[in-house]
């Protein structure tokens, strides 16, 4: 055991070495606390046996409250020596840090005594250390795993990079994302007060109240709508402030929800560091802050959601305050405007490389690469390339009774009818979907619900620029499709061919647990790349008369400015026109409007427009509301394309 | 006459920690030290400077005790607790002793240290 020895007189110098050497300790012996101050920083002693009264400017005393003032300070057993007696004397003694004291001149069987005591103590201390660095390291694995979540990596329109640099200890700094969708996706981020295991406990109860909160709100509604940012905060106040306030701990935390349809940001904050955003349209950087209290200052709190608006290329970064309160040599702060500044400098980059410009930027500001607090930052980019988000969408909740799986037919029938004129479905393929969400659904009724008829299913059609989908969401058994063995085709089984015609009917079958808890079965058709986006027009040609197939089933309200802008370049160049409405199936007052104001068009260049191809129940509509009086039918392409030949 | 100065169960105690080099390294260590400080002791006397007084008497305290001048050390610690109760009247008195029992134990340590192997 190495053990410093700082004594002027030199023949107590040479007894203490002498005795400590012969208990087979090493030793090194200085004269002046000077010398010994130099000694001890460089290596580690862990008995240190000092006089009390020394030659030079620095005593024992005041030695010892520097050797306990450094951060390996408390790793060495110190023994003072004294001719000082009195009561007080040996007062101050402990009370500048030592752990026993000497009386001087020196009794060797009382040295003897203390040295056992000491050794006793440093192996007790050496235990100590061993197991709090044992559990320091078990609570930094559970810090990272428990109050560290990952960022998601599948979000394709939101980059996202974090980064956590922990300190000597463990503490309670937490952050968690939770993907509800590709367009949702809820970030916190937060700091309990103080260090230790007991901050750490706090972070990881907190964090796990959120995600309680949150999957008690979506419970609640059954999973038909995202619990609002300011319900699950409000939630997760009534839980645990009460409890902070017992504790007298208390929390700052950012609750924020990226809405990417919305093109929001949706923020609570709680006390916490300001979050910066970058907005790339401006080109300019705002601090965001909110009005509310920490998480257990107060029992009562009002929270009230603030929306930032946000942009294709636009950055946030949510830090801990271990990084803006990094102090340098000169003990100054790295600070907000620091922090900012890089984020400013690093707009056009990456998360994962801003990210590890402000790691190498603080550890370079820093004083060494170990920190006194935590650093964690999370950086988030909505990301440059297209969100795919889906064109628009539809649901419908029907209940888990076979009887009801006709509602879910004639659901996918009508979302399919209007959104033909995006997704251009034939008939044989509308009737493949319909076959295929038939099967899904009443297998979900009858395996995953075990034929209990009052649970939920909730069915969501959603088209993209290239691709339409079914979703049936249910809270049943999950289902494998890998555990079915295919059907037999001679007979000799009757089971397996539902899940065969799903997989004939459609392009895309999949089956995963969404971020909600529910089961999903995804069912996707593509969209062929000729009819995908804006639609061609079908058109033919007969000499100087045009034809065009319209390929709307329907022409309603939705339709007609879509109609108008793919039809009115046409009339604009073409003097004879025939409309083929063969497809059409549904016409509203706004459809007849958008055919006339087709009509007003052409006569303005004197051309002419015709109609054929209406079918008789479309014939007597159009009759209804006197078209016949403005424009000529015909029941065939050929009748109207000869008819410009007869004028 | 070291009977008299010079305890002998602490010279005892020295062999018994290092043997006979270690007991001859503490006795030569004193007599090349211990004469500075009575030196010390009896100018800053004779000039009143007590604190210098104090500091080698309470050098010589720790030292002569080391090497069981029992006598030597009584006196060093009578001296360091006069003058640290600022009451030094008897202190050259108590110094003229010092110097007069230093010079004996300095001759039996002396004479011990020779009859050393």
């Amino acid at each position: 055991m190495k053990t410093l020895i700082v004594e002027d007189e030199p023949t107590t110098r040479l007894l203490l070495a002498a005795i400590v050497h012969s208990r087979g300790f090493e030793s090194t012996a200085c004269e002046t606390a000077e010398e010994a101050w130099d000694i001890y920083q460089s290596d580690t002693y862990p008995l240190v046996i000092l006089d009390w009264l020394l030659a030079g400017g620095m005593d024992g005393l005041e030695l010892c409250r520097k050797i306990r003032k450094l951060p390996q300070g408390d790793r060495s057993v110190i023994l003072v020596i004294t001719s000082r007696n009195k009561a007080e004397d040996l007062q101050a003694v402990l009370e500048a840090g030592a752990d026993d004291y000497l009386a001087k001149p020196i009794d060797v069987g009382f040295l003897e005594i203390r040295l056992t005591i000491a050794e006793r103590q440093i192996k007790q201390l050496l235990a100590r250390k061993e197991a709090e660095a044992a559990l320091a390291q078990t609570a930094g694995k559970i810090q990272q795993s428990v109050l560290l979540g990952q960022p998601p990596k599948e979000m394709s329109a939101v980059d996202i990079e974090a980064l956590t640099i922990p300190s000597q200890e463990v503490d309670g700094d937490f952050y968690d994302f939770i993907k509800h969708d590709e367009w949702n996706l809820d970030i916190i981020v937060g700091d309990v007060m103080g260090k230790g295991i007991a901050a750490a406990l706090l972070g990881a109860a907190i964090k796990s109240q959120f995600l309680r909160a949150i999957s008690q709100l979506v419970y609640a509604t059954e999973g038909r709508s995202l619990p609002p940012v300011e319900r699950i905060v409000s939630v997760v106040h009534d839980e645990m402030a009460s409890q902070l306030i017992r504790l007298e701990s208390f929390a700052t935390y950012c609750y924020a929800r990226v809405k990417l349809e919305k093109r929001v940001l949706e923020f609570i904050d709680c006390g916490h560091t300001k979050t910066i955003h970058y907005r790339r349209n401006s080109d300019d950087l705002e601090l965001l802050q909110g009005n509310n209290m920490p998480l257990g200052f107060s029992e009562y709190e009002l929270y009230e959601q603030v929306e930032v608006p946000i942009g294709i290329g636009d950055l946030f970064c949510f830090y801990s305050d271990g990084v803006t309160e990094t102090r340098n040599f000169d003990d100054e702060l790295f600070g907000e405007e620091r922090l900012a500044d890089l984020v400013r400098i690093h707009k056009d980059r990456e998360p994962d490389e801003i990210v590890s410009e402000i790691k190498k930027a603080v550890i370079e500001f820093g004083v060494d690469e170990k920190f006194a607090d935590d650093l964690t930052c999370v950086v988030i980019k909505i990301s440059s390339t297209e969100i795919i988000a889906p064109i628009t969408r539809a649901d419908v909740e029907i209940k888990s009774n076979l009887k009801d799986l006709v509602r879910i037919r004639e659901f996918v029938h009508r979302f399919c009818l209007d959104n033909q004129r995006r997704i251009r479905i034939t008939d044989e393929n509308l009737t493949h979907l319909e076959l295929a969400v038939h099967e899904t659904a009443s297998n979900v009724i009858r395996h995953a619900y075990n034929n209990k008829d009052d649970r939920l299913i909730q069915v969501r059609g959603s088209v993209y620029p290239d691709k339409f989908t079914i979703e049936l969401f249910h809270t049943g058994k999950s289902f494998n499709p890998e555990s079915v063995i295919a059907p037999s085709f001679d007979g000799s089984r009757d089971g397996g061919f539902g899940l065969y015609i799903i997989s004939q009917c459609m392009d895309e079958v999949k089956y995963y647990q969404d971020n909600l808890g529910r089961q999903v079965i995804l069912l996707g058709m593509n969209i062929k790349d000729d009819v995908a986006g804006e639609i061609d027009l079908d058109i033919d040609e007969f000499g100087d008369v045009v034809v065009l197939n319209l390929p709307f089933i329907s022409l309603d309200a939705s339709d007609v400015a879509d109609f108008k802008l793919m039809i009115h370049p046409v009339l604009q160049v073409r003097k004879k026109v025939v409309f083929n409405l063969e497809n059409m199936k549904f016409i509203d007052s706004s459809g007849f409007g958008a055919l006339i104001s087709c009509l007003k068009l052409i006569k303005r260049n004197n051309g002419e427009l015709k109609i054929c191809g209406l079918t008789k129940p479309g014939r007597a509509i159009f009759n209804m509301v006197n078209m016949d009086r403005m424009f000529d039918y015909y029941d065939s392409v050929n009748d109207a394309v000869r008819s410009f030949s007869k004028n | 006459m070291n009977d008299i100065v010079i305890d002998n169960s602490a010279l005892e105690r020295l062999r018994k920690i290092g043997g006979e080099s270690f007991l001859k390294q503490m006795i030569d260590l004193f007599l090349s030290d211990a004469a500075a400080k009575q030196e010390a002791a009896v100018n800053g006397c004779k000039e009143e400077d007590w604190d210098s007084v104090e500091q080698a008497v309470h050098s010589l305290k720790s030292s002569s005790g080391n090497v069981g001048a029992v006598e030597l050390q009584e006196l060093s610690d009578e001296i360091e607790s006069l003058i640290r109760q600022e009451d030094p009247e008897k202190v050259p008195d108590l110094v003229n002793q010092l110097s007069s029992v230093f010079k004996i134990v300095i001759e039996s340590l002396k004479e011990i240290r020779e009859g050393l192997i």
